[in-house]
């Protein structure tokens, strides 16, 4: 048998520049199990996460039961079919101490980046997405990809630092042109032509960090410092011209999509979002698959979202919406979270059926979910629900309901980052620290 | 083995996490251990860390609004302005935007509903029992004044006790922190002569983890140069454990829902009172008195506007003609009473006042302005 591996390239010149070709693997890149690579070393494990907004209504959606086998309330039936893959974290606390609540923010800004904002737009650090992007998600073609259904590019739930958001992909067809467009490396190409465009920002990039080291030597320490993160931000975006220049291992599950017709469609009724949502999910998966990005984010939102013949949306009947008594909750309000429970059922399936190896592309990732509130009437922090989905290459166990004993919602944030692979010992910042990783879950 | 280190490590991070969520409180019990809290040199400060308006509600609503609940703004406007064919934004919307800010004297042929029944909580403002006046539900005490509960009481946004409540959202900016001192005190069961001095505190609240409770325990510095206008000083005495005052007129500094000071005026109390039950940590109970109409109401929508307003069926151009109709006290040159009798329930517990010089003694009442002129200027700015 051949020595396969990952990275075995052959090397040579291009167009007057050097360029690296990799072997074609294909299926020996697997072991005989297709459970790992044909090295040993275990399949990547991809990280995602999915947005909802408004929460959830507790007598709609808390199962009764813990563990394995739990009931199904209203608001989570349309997860019945996936239910062996997800699971389900009720009661969870976003603490925000001495801040104030800024409502539909203070929540998510607690469970994505660990500290409660003091302001509103004031996110506190980079989420959790983008810190275990900078771990494992430098050599792929995208850092990590960002998406949302809602139609607002602003609309995103994945922040590099305090002041730089990742805009989220609204757009189909852009999203796909982005994807698989005249850029797209189709691993299972027979020929592989680096891109010369590729080759002359590599070449640039290359001239930049030698003046950077030469600069280096003659600042104080201040500049070094910031020359220092400059030049890892560049070296960063050299390892990814790398990876642009080198032949992809082939993948068989990496098929590219036909050519989308037509755009997604412009509105805020469920079923605008729905289709959108479901377009973009489709190529998100696509994207995983192809080993383009192994850092995910997906928003279906939801804050804004219509029904036809309801004349409020959805976040103006969390606040108007009579309380009905004898369900103990807004059905209104409750047949909004039940839309996006069928959307996070879509997303889950899609990954979930999507083969890969012996078993499915969700058995290889970590997928995590939360919203902004547990009730959003009255803009409540406590009582949240949150949803993992995936075996991260059996690191996790799924199917089943887990109750937070009203523990943080960092917790998840933190659990996620040990799984894929950070030796980080706590996250979060005062009564959102945690070291307690969600044990329940985990293999 | 592994399981054991794992364990051991969770345990140690569980006391750390402990200990770190009651940081914020370890100077507080460390304090009342030591018997620092209460009085000392004769004086002692609270925050005010819980407010809302004086709204009795009984079991069963339709005791008290046996029509209905009012209307809020999308409900009214659709009433005022019926789509009966051509319309123009004039006619309607803008409209509506000039009853909301500028109300006229017309009649609006639109209901509005008013709390039914003798029963009220509040305060005796004027000492007598008037045919308006409320019974306690509890005490059973007679003429309570609370005219505002009478306009408000069946509307949602004052009944639901989440939205109405002014607290949480308010006291997240230090624009509208209100802090009491009681000086020359001898004892907090009876002492027949105290002095209670209002002020806008500059600092934040202390909280527990989920920031929905404040303890006591923190430091308050005093806003004693930009925040004159909210210093009155009030005669007091406390009679077992009750403290009650003389009634001044009261500025207290007020914040929007929304963001921290958008131009959201003041509200100001004539005849403002307090009847607070002491402890060494906390000081429960009334203020009353007679808020300005104009600004009680201009403050109200300010603060929350008409989509907010929405959320609790406050539908402003029937809410000012229900507050100006039930208005009972201090008529202007028309004979028309420009304050309304209300009542706050509150809770302040104690901080640690910080004085910054001096010379501030001496400013008390020195260079504050009056509520009456800070209403008639509010009105004339408006």
């Amino acid at each position: 048998m051949y020595d396969f591996n990952r990275r075995r390239v052959l090397r040579g010149m291009l167009g007057g520049g050097a360029v690296t070709v990799g072997l074609p693997l294909l299926n020996a890149c697997l072991n005989g199990n297709g459970d790992a690579m044909a090295d040993g070393r275990p399949m990547p494990v991809r990280f995602g996460t999915w947005y909802w907004a408004l929460g959830i209504a507790k007598a709609a959606f808390v199962p009764n039961k813990l563990g394995a086998g739990y009931d199904m309330k209203p608001e989570m039936e349309a997860l019945k079919p996936v239910q062996q893959h997800f699971n389900v974290l009720t009661n969870y606390t976003a603490f925000r101490d001495n801040a104030p609540n800024l409502c539909h923010f203070s929540g998510w800004v607690i469970s994505r980046t660990g500290t409660a904002p003091m302001t509103g737009g004031n996110i506190p650090g980079e989420t959790v997405d983008v810190t275990i992007a900078n771990q494992v998600g430098r050599t792929t073609r995208y850092k990590m990809l960002t998406a949302s259904a809602d139609g607002n590019a602003r609309d995103t739930f994945s922040y590099d630092n305090p002041t730089t958001p990742n805009a989220s992909e609204v757009s189909g067809l852009k999203f796909y042109s982005r994807l698989f467009g005249p850029d797209f490396q189709d691993p299972n190409a027979p020929t592989f032509t680096p891109s010369p465009k590729v080759m002359v920002r590599k070449s640039a990039i290359s001239g930049v960090l030698d003046d950077v080291k030469d600069l280096e030597k003659s600042v104080g320490a201040d500049d070094k410092a910031r020359l220092d993160q400059y030049f890892t931000g560049l070296r960063h975006l050299e390892r990814q011209f790398d990876q642009q220049l080198t032949k992809p291992e082939p993948i068989a599950a990496c098929k590219k999509p036909g050519n989308l017709k037509e755009d997604t469609k412009v509105g805020s009724d469920v079923t605008i979002i729905a289709s959108r949502h479901k377009i973009i999910t489709d190529l998100m998966v696509m994207a995983v698959a192809c080993d383009q990005t192994r850092v995910f984010n997906m928003s279906y939102g939801g804050n804004s979202a219509t029904k036809a013949g309801f004349e409020k949306p959805s976040h103006t009947a969390t606040h108007e919406e009579p309380w009905d008594t004898t369900v103990d909750y807004q059905p209104t309000c409750s047949w909004f979270t039940r839309r996006a429970m069928e959307n996070w059922a879509y997303y889950v399936k899609s990954f979930a059926e999507f083969k890969e190896g012996a078993g499915s592309l969700l058995d290889n990732c970590f997928i995590m979910a939360n919203s902004d509130h547990g009730l959003a009437r009255i803009h409540a922090l406590d009582g949240m629900a949150l949803f993992t989905a995936g075996r991260a290459g059996g690191k996790v166990k799924s199917g089943l309901h887990i109750d937070g004993g009203a523990t943080a919602t960092t917790r998840l944030g933190y659990t996620a980052m040990r799984i894929m692979g950070l030796d980080v010992p706590s996250w979060g910042t005062k009564s959102n620290l945690t070291s307690k990783e969600i044990g329940e879950i985990l293999a | 083995m592994k399981h054991i280190i794992l364990s051991t490590q969770v345990s140690a991070f569980a006391i750390a996490a402990s200990l770190a969520l009651t940081a914020g409180s370890a100077n507080a019990q460390q304090a009342m251990k030591e018997g620092a809290l209460g009085v000392q040199n004769r004086s002692i400060g609270y925050v005010m860390v819980f407010e809302n308006r004086s709204i009795y509600q009984a079991k069963d609503a339709k005791t008290q609004c046996p029509t209905a609940l009012n209307d809020g703004p999308p409900e009214q406007f659709k009433k005022l302005y019926p789509d009966t064919g051509e319309r123009t934004v004039e006619g309607t919307r803008l409209a509506w935007e000039g009853e909301l800010w500028n109300p006229s004297a017309k009649e609006l042929n639109v209901p509005y509903y008013e709390v039914q029944g003798k029963v009220g909580r509040g305060m005796n403002l004027d000492g007598k029992v008037g045919p308006n006046d409320y019974v306690d539900p509890d005490t059973g005490e007679k003429g309570i004044d609370n005219q505002i509960y009478r306009t408000v009481g069946c509307t949602f946004n004052y009944r639901d006790g989440q939205t109405s409540t002014l607290t949480p959202q308010w006291r997240r900016a230090t624009y509208n922190i209100f802090v009491i001192e009681l000086t020359n005190v001898d004892s907090l069961q009876n002492d027949d002569d105290v002095t209670v001095t209002t002020y806008r505190g500059k600092d934040r609240l202390i909280t527990d983890a989920t920031g929905n409770e404040y303890l006591p325990g923190g430091s308050q510095t005093l806003d004693t140069r930009w925040g004159k206008r909210y210093i009155t000083a009030f005669k007091g005495k406390i009679k077992d454990g009750v403290l009650t005052t003389e009634a001044k007129d009261l500025i207290m500094p007020a914040a929007s829902v929304y963001a921290p000071r958008d131009g959201a005026p003041d509200i100001i109390y004539r005849d403002m009172r307090f009847q607070l039950n002491l402890t060494d940590t906390q000081a429960n109970g009334y203020m009353g008195g007679y808020a300005d109409v104009w600004t009680w109401y201009y403050h109200s929508h300010k603060t929350r506007d008409s989509r907010h307003q929405a959320y609790g069926g406050t539908a402003g151009p029937t809410l000012y003609r229900a507050l100006m109709k039930n208005a009972d006290a201090f008529p202007d040159a028309n004979g028309q009473n420009t304050a309304i009798s209300t009542a706050l329930d509150v809770k302040f517990v104690h901080v640690f006042v910080q004085h910054p010089g001096a010379q501030v003694a001496g400013m008390v009442n020195h260079g504050t302005q009056s509520a009456e002129a800070a209403a008639t200027e509010a009105r004339a700015r408006e």
